[in-house]
C-alpha cells in the first residue's frame, strides 16, 4: 500500500460489499495457483481477492506473463492451491460461466460449422436446440454483428472466430462472462459496435464479468472497474510480486459516459478516422 | 487443357506411363514373358465379363481376395481402435505397451499363419486372422498416439461450459476419427499385401484368389493376366486411399484450393 496513494478512485482490491448487493457479487476470496513444473512449482500468485457485482466489468490490466490468462481459468472454476470462490446463482446449483479463451482460434472443432460448434456449447444441447439457436441468434444480434455462422472454423478469419466465440460465451447466457483479449483480433468497426454490444448485454443481462484487456480505449469503454497488476519482469518470481502490488480502480470516464450517454465519437481524432473509413460510431 | 492438366496433375503421369508401356511392348522393347502389351491385359479384363471367360474369371479371385482383405482390415480396425483407445487414454499403459507393439510389428505376419491355420481349424478364418495380426500393431500406434497428441483446448472449453459426460464422450469420438482414419489409410495397404502375400505362399482351399492365380501365370508365362492382377490390386489400393482422404478432408473443415 504505498505508491498509488494519490489515486482518488483508489479502492482496495477487497473491497467490501456487504448487505443484499453480496448475494449479487461474484467473490474470490484468498485464492492461490501455482504450476507443478519440472524443476519443481512455480507460484504465480498468491492471496488474490476481488468481487464483481452483478452487471459490472472488472478489467485486469497488466502486462504479459503476469498470470491474467491463469487467474481467469481459476475465475471459470480450474482448480486452485487455495482460497474461496463465490458466484451469483439463477436458480441452479452451479453458476453458468461464459469463458472465452485467450487461444480462441482451438477452441473450435473443425469438424463442424461455427453455429454447431455454439450449440454444443450451450446449456442443453440436445433438447434444448430450438432455444439455443434462438439464443445464439440474440447474441450474435446483440453484439451488433454480421457473422456468417454456417462457415467452417477452417474457412474463417482470426477475426471472424473472434466474434464466434464472443457469440459462443454470450449466447450460454451466463452468470459469470470470463473473457481472456476477447477483442485482440477485432477490425475497429467490428470493435467499436462489439464493445458498445458487450458492455450493454452485461448490463442488461446482468452478468459479471471479469476481462482482460490490454487496449485502454476498450477499457475505458467496456469496463467499470480495473484491476491494474503492474510488471516486475525482472524479480525472481514476477508474477507473485506482480499481483502483491494489484490495485483497484473504479472508471471514472465510464461512470460520466453512462451518465451523459457519449459515445466514442465526441473525439475530433476518432471522428476523422471513422469519417475516412466510412465507419459510424454509436 | 493447361488449366486441366495443371489441377489434375496425376492425368499427365497417368497417360505418360500407358503411352510409354504402349510404346515399350509395341516396339518390342521388353520380351512378351516379362511385360504384356496393354491390349492384352484389357483383353483380360474383358473377359473377365465374359460368361464363357470361366477358365480366367479374374474377378471371382478379385472379389474373393477383397472379401479376405476387408474382413481382415475390419477386424484390425475395430480391435485396433479399441485397443489404441485404452493405449493411449494414460501415457503409463502407452509406455507399457509399446515395445510389446514394435516388437510384433517387426515381425512378418506370414510366420503367424501356420498357428492361424492350426487354431482356425484350417478353414478360411485363418487367412483374416493373418491380415489382422498384419494391421493391428500400426492401427494401434496411430490410435493411441492420435490420442496422446490430441488438441484437448477444444474438450477443455466444452468441461468448464459444463458439458454432459455422454455429450463429452460423444465429441470425443469425434475427435479421434482423424487418427483413426490415419490408421485406416496406412492399414489398407497393409491388409492388401498381407493378403497377396499369404494367397501366393498358401492357395486357398477354394482356389480363388488374386495372389495364387498371379503366381500361377507367372509360373506359366502368362504376362497378360499377371499384370491384369497388378492393376487390380492397384485400383483397390488407388480407391481405398481417394475414399478415406475424402473422409478425412471432410472431417478436418478445410476449404479446398479454387483451383
Ligand atoms: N502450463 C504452464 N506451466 C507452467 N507455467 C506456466 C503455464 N502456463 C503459464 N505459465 C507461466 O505462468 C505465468 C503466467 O502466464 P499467463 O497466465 O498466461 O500470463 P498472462 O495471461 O498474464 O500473459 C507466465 O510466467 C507463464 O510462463
Ligand atoms: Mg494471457
Amino acid at each position: 500500500m504505498t505508491s498509488h496513494q494519490d489515486a482518488q478512485a483508489q479502492i482496495p482490491a477487497t473491497a467490501p460489499v456487504d448487505g443484499p448487493a453480496a448475494a449479487q457479487t461474484f467473490r474470490a476470496t484468498g485464492i492461490s495457483f501455482s504450476y507443478a513444473t519440472g524443476a519443481g512449482t512455480f507460484a504465480v500468485f498468491r492471496d488474490v481477492s476481488l468481487a464483481v457485482p452483478r452487471g459490472k466489468t472488472l478489467a485486469l490490466f497488466g502486462p504479459n506473463g503476469t498470470g491474467k490468462s491463469t487467474l481467469m481459468r481459476c475465475l471459470a472454476g480450474a482448480r486452485v492451491d487455495s482460497g474461496r470462490i463465490e458466484a451469483p446463482l439463477i436458480g441452479s446449483s452451479r453458476p453458468r460461466i461464459g469463458y472465452i479463451p485467450q487461444n480462441y482460434v482451438r477452441s473450435f472443432f473443425p469438424w463442424a460449422t461455427l453455429e454447431t460448434n455454439i450449440l454444443i456449447n450451450l446449456p442443453d444441447p440436445v433438447a434444448g436446440w430450438r432455444a439455443n439457436k434462438a439464443a445464439i441468434r440474440d447474441a450474435h444480434d446483440a453484439l451488433r454483428l454480421d457473422l456468417d455462422l454456417h462457415r467452417r472454423p477452417g474457412q474463417c478469419s482470426g477475426g471472424m472466430l473472434q466474434q464466434a466465440a464472443l457469440i459462443r460465451a454470450l449466447a450460454r447466457r451466463p452468470d459469470l462472462l470470463i473473457a481472456d483479449e476477447p477483442f485482440s483480433a477485432l477490425d475497429f468497426d467490428v470493435a467499436s459496435r462489439v464493445r458498445d454490444g458487450f458492455s450493454q448485454a452485461i448490463r442488461d443481462f446482468k452478468i459479471c464479468a471479469v476481462a482482460t484487456l490490454h487496449d485502454l480505449q476498450d477499457i475505458i469503454e467496456v469496463c467499470d472497474l480495473v484491476l491494474a497488476i503492474p510488471g516486475r519482469p525482472y524479480t525472481t518470481n514476477p508474477t507473485l510480486a506482480s499481483h502483491a502490488q494489484a490495485r483497484l480502480f473504479e472508471n471514472p470516464e465510464r461512470k460520466r459516459r453512462s451518465q451523459h450517454g457519449d459515445g466514442p465519437g465526441e473525439s475530433p481524432f476518432i471522428r476523422a478516422v471513422s469519417k475516412a473509413l466510412g465507419v459510424e460510431l454509436p | 487443357m493447361m488449366r486441366f492438366l495443371r489441377s489434375h496433375p496425376y492425368a499427365v503421369t497417368t497417360i505418360v506411363l500407358l503411352a510409354g508401356w504402349y510404346l515399350i511392348t509395341r516396339g518390342g522393347l521388353v520380351g512378351k514373358s516379362l511385360l504384356a502389351s496393354p491390349s492384352e491385359v484389357v483383353a483380360v479384363l474383358a473377359d473377365g465379363f465374359h460368361p464363357t471367360g470361366q477358365a480366367k474369371a479374374v474377378y471371382h479371385h478379385a472379389w474373393d481376395t477383397a472379401c479376405r482383405g476387408l474382413a481382415g482390415w475390419g477386424i484390425a480396425l475395430g480391435l485396433g481402435s479399441l485397443a489404441g483407445l485404452v493405449m493411449g487414454m494414460s501415457s503409463i499403459i502407452y509406455r507399457a505397451c509399446e515395445p510389446l507393439v514394435e516388437f510384433a510389428r517387426a515381425i512378418p505376419p506370414i510366420m503367424a499363419f501356420p498357428l492361424l491355420l492350426v487354431a482356425c481349424d484350417f478353414g478360411p478364418a485363418s487367412y483374416v486372422w493373418t491380415i489382422a495380426i498384419g494391421c493391428l500393431p500400426i492401427m494401434l500406434l496411430s490410435v493411441s498416439r492420435g490420442i496422446q497428441h490430441m488438441d484437448h483446448a477444444r474438450l477443455d472449453l466444452l468441461d468448464m461450459h459444463g458439458a454432459s459426460r455422454p455429450l463429452r464422450i460423444a465429441i470425443s469420438v469425434i475427435e479421434i476419427l482423424p487418427a483413426t482414419l490415419f490408421g485406416a489409410r496406412l492399414t489398407f495397404s497393409i491388409s492388401l499385401i498381407v493378403t497377396v502375400v499369404t494367397e501366393m505362399v498358401f492357395t486357398p482351399r477354394s482356389g480363388f484368389a488374386l495372389g495364387a492365380l498371379a503366381k500361377d501365370a507367372q509360373i506359366s508365362f502368362d504376362t497378360p493376366t499377371f499384370y491384369a492382377c497388378i492393376l487390380i490390386l492397384g485400383s483397390y489400393g488407388y480407391a481405398a486411399n481417394a475414399l478415406i482422404r475424402h473422409c478425412e478432408w471432410r472431417l478436418s473443415g478445410e476449404a479446398r484450393r479454387a483451383s
